[in-house]
């Protein structure tokens, strides 16, 4: 469970988020949604750790977040941040492994080995075990960046736009496997998605941050309205529901001008 | 599904295998490297004006009480240090390079690029043209090497310390430090007499020829030191390897493993380059062979480097006594006109790696 | 104003010498002269000059020049000199005070702080060597002449051209080639210039016969060339510093049919491997010193240092490794030489020395520092004390 206590950050002067005071049930995805400079990114920083906190407090189970003890807090989170270089010359085995880097000894153990492949076989990534970094395309390189989360065994996870340099099936792959291991696992989830669709389909809230503030959280269903993209996107919408009550947005164009 | 499982299973046992396939395969080009190295001193021990045979070059090695005294001194008191010097002095440089194209994410760092032997050629040449300090030649001159050397890796410390520097902004102050320490040099050596001028140049170019036993154990024990610690966060470095943003999350702290990085180098690099001038390329080239031999993996990365470079200087320290008998061809230019054809060879290959 | 300057100079120089006339030189010439330098050039010049601006060798002007030679200076560039051989440089201002005395043209930019000392007190118009020389501080002393060592006439090629437009004669000597023919042309030129012709060809008749006396014999002799090795012992026995090939004591050894060792591996001068040294065997070695040595084992020799300091120098490279079983080193045949004679009438003496050593069944009753000894006190002002060869044992 993750506790926000009016939580304020401020970057360069500026104040990013004001009073965010949120609690987060485990088992759960969160897709944190708005336009851009809005403190999407820092809130994941923060929440890592990364960046100070100007006020306020996070609790993860109950345990405060210290600034003088980050390599401990760090320990139960995964943090996917946004740009990671994979051109190397590094198997996919070799890199998730990496996920364990507190318990590796020089010599890598058959048990870290296992562990490795088996959260890859969890990806349904096995065939690519040993197959070097640089051959993949981007897709199954974050899908193996997720796999090295997985062997994290996080309580918290946070996802800086996991999805957006993805083509439609990696986009579905990776949502569909963070949802089902947020489940099985029992993780707070917390993904900055610039989708609204696809955050509607697989978020069970949504955080909806806009100048400075929480301005919704709740249920894609209850919170996705097209008053509330115009307000916060400044491009007309329009929210419709399918038959199950799963909202979709539909972005509309400018009106043609008068005359 | 329980077919499935069998195949799962069948094919994780098997990547495993391959995994522990793949390593020593690694191992083996440490071995084979380390081999290399063994020839190739022998070769460095057994070259040289003098033309003593292989055998009698080994006889004297094992038991030097049997080889008359002028055999001995040319063998155990000229040729072996030297050789064994180029070994350590190219093994520091392979590590130092490896260590900084890591840190930096930068295919071109070494301490060379980030002014770190320019700032050791001033520090020289200001120890030469002010006559030591009143010190002796012999220690003014790696004192002052050192001390500058120094000097320019602790601003880009200073600089790392601070918060918000990433690796492009050290890169761009090494730079910096390269191009002031190279007008000063040009300064000193512009107002310092011709003689003078000549031993500075000399100087730069690097030579192992001055060599003596203790300055053999100094720069071995700081070495082995300094490469040890450095092989001991090989996870981390690798982990850097995939960004530092992403090392971060992985739990690595940043800051501390660049500190504590650059600290050892510049030990490293500093006590080398003071006693043996400016040797260039191996801190370049070195790690692009060892990477194009065993990929990214840390653990094996940094020794192969360091033997790589071992290797490097070793043979250049034969070539150079094999150009001009007789005469002391300075061995930095040697790795220069071997190390730049070798390396553009080695970008254009690189040119054609399938990237996804 | 050129000419005008030229005829005021003229004026000048006629009063000067009209007065010195009473004396005992031979009357001086008011018309203006042809002279051949050293290398060739015709030089139109009044002699003898009274205003001489020396760029180099200048013990050997006062040598030829005698007396009236010291006063007729009108800048030096004492550069290696002073900074060398200070000792010397003392000595002389002590014997002819009016060195001093002559009107200070400007300070000098050398980075050696022992020079700055002494280089207050006359006019040095700065060194070639480390670009401090000016055309412009050598217009202001006026001088007559400018006297430039060939390595400087060549170090200055763009220079002498505006000397020669303003005026100034430039003559060229050369005692650095090390070859019996430049050094008595640059005796024979320095004599004119000071008009001192009859002395100047007393002193080269002497140092032809030296040298002329050790060829003749070394030839007549028929024995085999021993190997020889000279180094400049400047950086102590840790690092092996010059050696020659072409010039300096490599002219000097193949004048007196020495086998220079280093002469296949270095060209002019440069260290050679240490390893080649030991191959080479030398049979005779020379560790070349001075009095100013920034090195507490660097070879030292000259004026004011003593026996027993350049033996125990000397003693210090005889320790090199592998040195011990050089024929040089077994034979006892290690010598220490004074590198501040070189480059000058005075190396005649340090010829001898390097004949005796090389074969010394031929040149038993020759005593080398006596020659030293004897130029000074029948041509120079000062005597030398001090050790200036050394056979170490």
């Amino acid at each position: 469970m993750l506790e926000l206590d009016d939580l304020t950050l401020r970057l360069g002067g500026q104040t990013l988020v004001d009073g965010l005071n949120l609690t987060l049930q485990p088992g759960q995805l969160h897709a944190i949604i708005g336009p851009n400079g809005t403190g999407k990114t820092s809130l994941l920083r923060a929440l890592f750790g990364e960046l100070p906190l100007a006020k306020g407090q996070i609790r993860l189970d109950g345990q405060p977040m210290m600034p003088g003890n980050l390599a401990v807090w760090r320990q139960a989170i995964g943090y996917m941040p946004q740009n990671t270089q994979l051109d190397l010359d590094l198997s996919a085995l070799e890199v998730v492994v990496l996920g364990r880097l507190q318990r590796l000894s020089m010599r890598l153990s058959d048990e870290d080995l296992d562990a490795a492949l088996t959260a890859l076989q969890a990806l349904e990534l096995s065939h690519l075990a040993d197959r070097a970094m640089h051959t993949f395309s981007g897709g199954q390189r974050q899908m193996v960046l997720f796999a090295q989360v997985l062997l994290r065994q996080p309580r918290l996870m946070l996802l800086d736009e996991p999805v957006s340099a993805l083509d439609l099936k990696h986009q579905m792959q990776l949502m569909e496997h963070l949802k089902a291991q947020t489940v099985d696992q029992g993780w707070v989830s917390l993904a900055v998605l610039h989708d609204l669709n696809l955050a509607a389909q697989f978020a069970d809230h949504l955080i909806v941050l806009g100048e400075g503030r929480l301005q919704a959280f709740g249920p894609p269903a209850e919170v996705l309205s097209g008053e509330l993209i115009e307000r916060l996107y400044h491009v007309p919408a329009d929210v419709r529901h399918d038959p199950d009550g799963q909202p979709y947005v539909r972005t509309l164009r400018a009106a043609a001008l008068p005359g | 599904m329980n077919g499935s499982a069998t195949v799962l299973a069948v094919s994780g046992a098997e990547m495993l295998e391959r995994q522990r396939k793949r390593e020593g395969r690694r191992w083996r080009f440490l071995s084979v490297f380390a081999g290399l190295i063994f020839c190739s001193l022998t070769l460095d021990v057994a070259t040289g004006p003098s033309l003593l045979g292989l055998r009698e070059v080994l006889a004297t090695l094992l038991s030097p009480a049997s080889a008359d005294a002028m055999t001995r001194a040319i063998v155990l008191d000229m040729r072996l240090p030297i050789a064994l010097m180029a070994l350590v002095v190219g093994a520091a440089l392979g590590l130092g390079g490896v260590q900084m194209q890591t840190l930096l994410d930068n295919p071109l760092a070494s301490p060379y690029t980030l002014g770190l032997a320019a700032a050791a050629g001033f520090g020289a040449a200001l120890a030469l043209v002010s006559g030591g300090f009143g010190l002796s030649p012999l220690l003014a001159i790696p004192a002052g090497a050192f001390a500058f050397c120094l000097l320019a890796a602790g601003l880009l410390f200073g600089l790392a310390l601070l918060r918000h520097v990433g690796s492009q902004t050290i890169i761009l102050a090494g730079i910096a430090l390269l191009f002031l320490f190279q007008s000063l040099l040009s300064l000193v050596q512009f107002l310092s007499s011709p003689e003078l001028n000549q031993q500075i140049v000399f100087w730069l170019f690097g030579s192992l020829m001055r060599t003596t036993w203790p300055m053999l154990w100094i720069t071995l024990a700081v070495t082995v030191v300094c490469g040890v610690l450095l092989h001991r966060d090989a996870w981390k470095l690798t982990c850097l390897r995939l960004g530092e943003a992403r090392a971060r999350s992985l739990g690595v702290n940043v800051e501390r493993l660049r500190l504590k990085t650059l600290a050892l180098v510049a030990l490293m690099t500093a006590t080398a380059i003071s006693f043996v001038g400016i040797i260039g390329f191996i801190g370049l080239v070195a790690p692009h062979i060892a990477r194009m031999l065993v990929g990214e993996d840390q653990r094996f990365l940094i020794p192969l480097s360091a033997l790589c470079g071992a290797l490097m200087l070793s043979t250049a320290s034969v070539v150079s006594k094999s150009i001009v008998p007789g005469a002391l061809f300075p061995i930095g230019i040697v790795t220069a006109l071997i190390g730049v054809p070798f390396f553009i060879w080695l970008v254009l290959s690189q040119r054609g790696r399938a990237r996804a | 104003m050129r000419w005008m300057s030229s005829i005021c100079r003229l004026c000048g120089g006629l009063c000067i010498v009209g007065s010195l006339a009473v004396a005992l030189v031979p009357p001086a010439h008011a018309v203006p002269e042809v002279i051949k330098d050293v290398i060739g050039r015709s030089v139109r010049i009044t002699l003898p000059a009274q205003r001489v601006l020396l760029g180099f060798y200048i013990e050997d002007y006062f040598a030829v020049g005698g007396d009236k030679a010291f006063d007729r200076l009108a800048g030096l560039s004492l550069g290696w000199f002073v900074k060398s051989r200070p000792a010397v440089w003392e000595q002389y201002v002590a014997a002819r005070p009016t060195l001093r005395d002559v009107p200070d043209v400007g300070s000098v930019q050398d980075q050696s702080f022992v020079v700055e000392k002494v280089l207050a007190t006359r006019p040095d118009v700065g060194s070639v060597q480390d670009q401090s020389f000016v055309v412009e501080k050598v217009l202001a002393t006026r001088p007559d002449v400018v006297v430039l060592a060939d390595w400087q006439f060549k170090a200055l090629a763009s220079e002498i051209s505006r000397l020669e437009a303003a005026g100034i004669p430039v003559v060229v000597v050369d005692f650095n080639a090390q070859t019996l023919e430049r050094h008595l042309d640059s005796i024979r030129v320095l004599g004119q210039l000071t008009g001192e012709t009859a002395r100047a060809q007393r002193i080269a008749d002497e140092y032809r016969q030296v040298v002329e006396t050790l060829q003749q014999r070394i030839v007549k002799a028929k024995l085999p060339r021993p190997r020889v090795y000279v180094e400049l012992g400047d950086k102590g026995p840790a690092e092996y510093s010059y050696t020659y090939g072409k010039n300096m004591w490599g002219a000097m050894v193949d004048l007196v049919s020495g086998d220079n060792v280093a002469a296949p591996f270095v060209k002019d001068w440069g260290a050679i491997n240490p390893e080649q040294l030991l191959v080479s065997r030398p049979q005779v070695m020379f560790i070349a010193g001075y009095e100013s040595v920034s090195r507490p084992d660097a070879m030292k020799m000259g004026f004011g240092v003593p026996a027993s300091e350049a033996r125990q120098r000397l003693q210090g490279f005889a320790q090199r490794s592998g040195w011990s079983s050089l024929p040089a080193l077994q034979d006892g045949r290690l010598h220490g030489i004074y590198h501040g004679a070189t480059r000058s009438i005075l190396d005649a003496a340090l010829l001898q020395y390097l004949a005796k050593a090389m074969y010394p069944t031929l040149f038993a009753d020759i005593d080398p520092e006596a020659t030293y000894r004897d130029f000074y006190r029948r041509y120079l002002p000062i005597q030398p004390q001090g050790t200036f060869m050394l056979r170490g044992q």
